[in-house]
């Protein structure tokens, strides 16, 4: 029997957003933006919902005028990452 | 990106793209190699030139003047890197240890000058920028800086043996090789 995927971590936008993550310390906003091509709006709400999750946080600051977002991974969403990479490779054993 | 149902050879391949589009730019790094190399090659030289050949009392003068310089050209280009740079990465946390320890061990070693003796000072420092280039060489993987680093560390050991005069010429050459030829290499690369 096949583990179920992490729900929060099996959608397009939100694997992308944990992915690019995984491999830096932290990210601006809109370096997630460019990166996913994606919307200001649905990257809003899929970071909320990864930070509500506790897989990432999110500071809000400024550079000069202008406001800054920087997300970081967090222990929880690493361990969930990880995971999630542990349990697709059991989907290509099984195949 | 629309949400849709993944299949795990998705999500395999989200992982793949996202993981590769997040690539270190060794090229910011070339730049302090440049600006440091050719600030200490020209004090280098103009301290040679001012003890040999001017015989000025204080040929040591263009140190503290090119590294003046030297700091506040870092701290401005630093500043703008860090402007327009949209992450930090495990690297560049690491380089910045390297490079800040290398700036302590450097002060310590020029206010020690004194007691450690003037025709020491210098190969030892010889010795800590072939550390630097080397570390750095293994923390991009790129082969010049630390080929750079190991001619070097020769260069130093060399230095140990040589009057002080024939000490600026060898720290001269050693920034050639462990600074300017990787860095141009460096800023060069794809």
């Amino acid at each position: 029997m096949l583990k179920k995927l992490d729900p929060l971590l099996h959608n397009e936008l939100r694997l992308a957003i944990m992915s690019l993550l995984m491999t830096v310390d932290d990210a601006e906003f809109n370096y997630l933006l460019e990166k996913t091509e994606s919307t200001r709006g649905n990257l809003s709400v899929q970071i909320q919902k990864l930070k509500n999750a506790g897989y990432l946080s999110v500071k809000k600051t400024f550079r000069g005028n202008y406001p800054l977002t920087i997300c970081k991974i967090d222990p929880l969403g690493r361990a969930a990452f990880e995971e999630y990479v542990k349990t697709i490779s059991t989907y290509f054993k099984g195949t | 990106m629309n949400p849709k149902e993944l299949d795990p050879k998705e999500s395999l391949a989200i992982i793949t793209k996202m993981i590769h589009q997040t690539q270190f730019n060794a090229k910011h790094q070339a730049v302090f190699f440049l600006l440091w190399g050719w600030l200490t090659l020209i004090a280098a030289i103009g301290h040679y030139l001012l003890l040999e050949v001017a015989h000025y009392k204080m040929p040591w003068i263009v140190w503290p003047i090119m590294m003046i310089l030297g700091g506040v050209a870092a701290a401005i280009i630093g500043s703008r890197q860090a402007r327009v740079k949209l992450t930090a990465t495990h690297l560049d946390r690491s380089l910045a240890y390297l490079w800040g320890g290398f700036a302590v061990f450097l002060l310590t070693i020029l206010g020690c000058m004194p007691w450690i003796g003037f025709s020491k000072t210098y190969p030892i420092i010889m010795l800590l920028y072939a550390l630097g280039t080397f570390v750095t060489g293994g923390i991009l993987q790129f082969m010049p800086l630390k080929i750079g680093a190991i001619a070097c560390w020769l260069l130093a050991i060399a230095a140990f043996f040589v009057p002080f005069s024939l000490q600026l010429i060898l720290l001269g050459a050693s920034i050639i090789v462990a600074y300017l030829i990787p860095g141009y290499l460096l800023q060069q690369k794809q």
